[in-house]
């Protein structure tokens, strides 16, 4: 479960504070899957960030499983992601100097399992790159890329996956690709799934779509 | 260990690659430089000790048979000599001569020169006489009328004159009695030294460097006054200085070599570190908490350093050898083997340098915030470069003073960073903007080079100070380097008076000056020469004056004595004045070294005694003398009037070349009553350890050119990216790759140029106070540094943007930008 309470987040720029979140409130229930849409720069991002507790608001708190996260440290909240959390970034996120292998295993072995390599090949396997294994990222396409960095989002089985513009660097067909691997994914491991982007026909694949402006979030189905 | 792995792994990927290689280089120059000026240094050490005749040489009025002397040459060759004064005889010619009697192993080291025959052939051998045999200098020869074969009386025996003694290790320049060598096996039949007699016992001594030091810290704690212990630097003051400076060259060598890898360190971890904060945000991302963070880099670090060190030592003795290996085919000398400490000293340098300047900056990365993976432009946390400097600069510090030992000169090399640090940086800017107002005025490839230049007008300031060390850092040397070698060659020129010319009468002047004339030589001055002993110091006997002090001064012995109206230009006043031409106050100006040994101070009354005559005089003035001169010089110097009565005769060097050996037979039978002294051995030895050290010199100067080059390198491809993705953009906005490569080399070229100008300052700065503080030699600044710092950095900091560039501008712009994404 997530849960936000009154969720508020300034930036500066320059001299000003620009108010990014106004008092964000928001429940997502285990399994659920919740598209977060809104315009550039209206704080997508930002919020995705802090649910996921990269980052900590200016006021208000988030709930994450059954822990809240606002008030814990870095460290704490670091502790909360490696067993709580997976994420799917727009730019893939991949370590360079990893091979395909390499980057699943990372959060395996940051966990300690026990056999990190079958499991990472395992899920490989599954995402179609059981032949690229030794594969560096520079090598692979963008969407293949992609395809490793959700391969180790879900190697390490997250109750919920954060995603944030996992199409927004991708040809529609290769977003497809993902957009299918994701939901099956998430279909098969049960997994909570927030993801941030542009793509409303994603958006509209989700259980909700939620949309954010003006620092708000609101049903999208209510603004259409 | 994930940090291993991830090492491993990061390995592969090439990004690692700087910071092992700049850290494996700190390790190779410091045990490079180490070893070889360790090994040189034992090179030039035997050399000198062949000069001695032996490493160590310990000098005693009685026999030393006590435990704290077994303990000190415990493991130490030894051979023992004993000298003493005694008239030799043969028919009825009378000379006192200075003898040596010494055992079968003595020389310990080097070798003697002997002739067959008067001023004949010469050869060198590594024995002493045989037990009935003599060898005699020429002058004692001349003195009574022998040649090699006839038999001379000493004391109760008759010995067979074997050979002309030419010159040996032990012997001494400043005695002017003839010498003689025998074996010590005749010494109890001659019955010559008796109790009370008048002798001097020596104990030569060599061995390892070790067991030498050992040996002398256990002689210096428990030697009595009247014994004296003497090595190359106190045997020979020459040879010493030359050594000396020598090795503080090479200290200054390999220190500065320090400084540019500790640079190149600092750089490439700077660079690394910015390259892992993706790394990290990624990691923290997964869950990985800051003290892992820091402990999985850490590890890296520790894994980075023994794997460089393990490189830099192979480079270092690779390069140690290489040298070696030239110079000893140049020299034609033995190098001994070094020992373990300077793989030590590398290898405790990489480590210190590596966390004093790579774990700064990597110890920021645990605090890289995981929202990073969302908006990059939340970088950032690595920005305090000035702490990771500072921490830096104070391990370098103590790295150069440990390594060195030398307080002034790790003070001027760090005041001169630090000028370059301060006044350097905002010089620099102010001129980036200088240029960029030029360039408005000038073609596109200019305006290119000098916007680029002001736009980054911070970064390209600290890029500047860096050149500019690196330039500064190589022009001093180059600096050093032609002072030292210029005064070496000034010391021994070709022509340096190679023979000494003693007992002329003052009627015999202008006939020898007549007979030098025809011969086409000339001499060096004419000093008079009274030959008196020092009895009493403001009426207390010299006897009971026991001042410790490692000098050359033997009271035991007539000193020299000598007037003159001025002072010999090389003799520099410590305190006191000079007397006046028309002074008629009984005077004396005393030389330093022989002040000390009697504790003189100005205004002290000497008492002098010459055969039964007395006379005293008072200490008016103290001088320092060159003793690198080959010029007759004097402990102690008068007014004329004071020595106007006494019985005197003259002293004077000069010029022989080796070809016109055969004038001094000559020279003698037309006046037999003179004596002459051949130092011209002396001279070649010495100019033979100049020689080499020279060239020891040379390498290591090349040696930190290289290391600079290297952080040269470093620092051009550390802010190659930025320039190179702005290049690719130009590019696709349609520019030329000949307007991209022309510009940044133009950028880079302008940059050196303006390093260059402040390098000759900061090299001027730096090289004065090293010369004058720590090498005691005069600075005078030179004016060609000022054109070879400005266009060399322009050529090469140039030339190295051009070639960085080059790779980059052929490639098609857009594979450029996503490498660099």
């Amino acid at each position: 479960m997530i849960k936000t309470n009154i969720v508020v987040k300034h930036i500066p720029v320059g001299d000003e504070l620009v108010r990014i979140l106004n008092g964000v409130e928001l429940t997502i229930t285990d399994g659920e899957s919740v598209a977060i849409t809104g315009a550039s720069g209206s704080g997508k991002s930002t919020l995705l960030g802090i649910l996921a507790g990269l980052d900590v608001p200016t006021s208000g708190s988030v709930v994450l499983g059954d822990k809240v996260i606002t008030t814990m440290n870095e460290d704490q909240r670091a502790q909360v992601r490696s067993e709580l959390v997976g994420f799917v970034f727009q730019s893939f996120q991949l370590l360079p100097a990893l091979t395909a292998l390499e980057n699943v295993m990372l959060p395996l072995e940051l966990k300690g399992v026990a056999n990190p390599i079958d499991i990472a090949q395992g899920f490989l396997d599954k995402v179609g790159l059981g032949q690229r294994l030794t594969h560096y990222p520079r090598q692979l396409s963008g969407g293949e890329q992609q395809r490793v960095a959700v391969a180790r989002a879900f190697a390490s089985q997250p109750k919920i996956l954060f995603a944030d513009e996992p199409t927004g660097n991708l040809d529609e067909k290769t977003g497809g690709q993902i957009i299918e691997l994701l939901f099956a994914l998430n279909k098969e491991l049960g997994t909570t799934l927030v993801l941030v982007t542009h793509d409303h026909a994603l958006a509209g694949r989700c259980d909700r779509h939620l949309q954010l402006a003006e620092g708000l979030l609101v049903d999208a189905a209510e603004v259409a | 260990m994930l940090g291993l792995r991830l090492l491993l792994r990061e390995w592969r990927g090439g990004d690692l690659g700087i910071l092992l290689a700049a850290t494996a280089l700190a390790v190779g120059i410091v045990t490079g430089i180490g070893m070889f000026a360790e090994r040189l240094g034992g090179a030039i050490n035997a050399q000198s000790s062949d000069l001695l005749g032996a490493d160590l040489i310990v000098q005693t009025p009685r026999p030393i048979e006590t435990e704290w002397f077994a303990r000190a040459t415990n493991g130490l060759d030894v051979a023992t000599g004993v000298s003493f004064a005694s008239m030799l005889s043969s028919g009825d010619n009378f000379q006192l001569a200075a003898v040596r009697a010494v055992d079968e192993k003595y020389p310990l080291r080097g070798s003697i020169r002997i002739a067959n025959s008067l001023f004949g052939d010469t050869s060198t051998v590594t024995n002493s006489p045989q037990q009935g045999e003599i060898w005699a200098d020429a002058r004692l020869l001349q003195g009574l009328g022998l040649d090699v074969g006839d038999s001379v009386e000493l004391g109760d025996i008759d010995l067979i004159i074997a050979a002309v003694l030419v010159s040996e290790p032990g012997g001494s320049t400043s005695s002017l009695a003839p010498v003689a060598l025998m074996s010590n096996a005749d010494l109890a039949a001659a019955a010559i030294v008796q109790i009370g007699s008048r002798v001097s016992y020596f104990y030569y001594l060599a061995g390892t460097s070790e067991a030498l030091a050992q040996s002398q810290a256990i002689l210096d704690e428990n030697k009595l006054p009247e014994q004296r212990v003497f090595g190359v630097k106190q045997g020979r003051p020459q040879v010493a200085e030359a050594m000396e400076r020598a090795e503080g060259y090479l200290l200054l060598g390999g220190a500065l070599g320090l400084v540019l890898a500790g640079a190149a360190v600092a750089i490439a971890s700077r660079r690394y570190t910015l390259q892992q904060e993706s790394v990290v945000a990624v990691l923290k991302t997964l869950g990985t908490k800051s003290f892992a963070v820091i402990i999985l880099y850490m590890q890296q670090l520790i894994a980075i350093g023994l794997i460089a060190i393990i490189i830099g030592w192979a480079m270092g003795w690779g390069l140690q050898a290489l040298i070696a290996s030239f110079v000893v085919g140049v020299m034609n000398v033995a190098l001994p083997a070094a020992s373990v400490k300077p793989l030590l000293t590398g290898g405790v340098t990489g480590l210190v340098c590596l966390l004093a300047f790579a774990a700064p900056p990597l110890l920021t990365l645990g605090k890289v915030s995981p929202v990073r993976v969302l908006r990059k432009e939340l970088s950032q946390s690595v920005g305090n470069a000035a702490t990771a400097w500072l921490c830096g600069g104070v391990a370098l510090f103590g790295l150069m003073l440990w390594y060195t030992g030398d307080a002034v000169i790790t003070g001027a090399v760090f005041a001169g960073l630090i000028f370059a640090a301060v006044f350097v940086g905002g010089i620099a800017w102010l001129m980036l903007r200088a240029t960029h107002l030029a360039g408005m005025q000038a073609g596109s490839v200019w305006r290119l080079a000098t916007s680029s230049l002001r736009r980054r007008a911070l970064e390209n300031s600290i890029q500047i100070v860096i050149f500019t060390i690196t330039l500064m850092l190589f022009l001093m040397l180059l600096l050093l380097r032609s002072s030292l070698l210029e005064d070496w060659q000034q010391q021994l020129p070709e022509g340096t008076p190679n023979h000494f010319l003693v007992n002329v009468a003052d009627e015999e002047i202008q006939p020898l000056e007549q007979w030098m004339g025809e011969k086409g030589l000339s001499h060096a001055g004419l000093y008079p020469l009274v030959r008196a002993r020092v009895i009493q110091v403001n009426s207390v006997d010299v006897n009971e004056i026991n001042n410790e002090s490692d000098s050359n001064v033997n009271l035991d012995r007539e000193i020299n004595l000598t007037w003159s109206a001025t002072k010999p230009e090389d003799n520099e006043l410590v305190t006191g004045q000079w007397w006046t031409v028309d002074s008629q106050q009984d005077e004396v100006s005393v030389e330093a070294d022989f002040a000390k040994r009697l504790d003189l101070k100005l205004g002290d009354e000497l008492l002098f005694q010459l055969a039964d005559q007395r006379f005293s005089a008072k200490v008016t003035s103290i001088r320092e003398l060159d003793w690198e001169q080959m010029n007759p010089n004097f402990y102690l110097m008068f007014p004329q009037h004071v020595l106007a009565d006494l019985p005197a005769s003259y002293i004077t060097s000069f010029y022989l070349p080796i070809e016109n050996k055969r004038y001094l037979l000559e020279l003698l039978r037309q006046f037999p009553t003179m004596a002459v002294f051949e130092v011209d051995a002396i001279i070649k030895q010495v100019r033979a350890i100049v020689g080499q050290v020279s060239l020891a010199i040379e390498a290591v100067l090349w040696l930190v050119i290289c290391c600079g080059a290297l952080v040269l390198i470093a620092t051009v491809r550390a802010s190659m990216e930025e320039r190179l993705r702005e290049s690719a953009i130009l590019r696709t906005l349609g520019a030329q790759t000949r307007l991209i490569s022309g510009s940044l080399a133009l950028e880079f070229g302008l940059l050196g140029l303006i390093a260059g100008v402040l390098a000759a300052a900061g090299a001027e700065l730096m090289a004065g106070l090293v010369l004058v503080n720590s090498f005691d030699m005069e600075y005078s600044p030179q004016p060609s540094i000022w054109l070879v710092g400005p266009i060399s950095g322009a050529l090469l900091v140039g030339l190295l943007g051009y070639i960085a560039s080059r790779k980059a501008v052929s490639q098609p712009p857009l594979l450029v930008l996503r490498d660099l994404d």
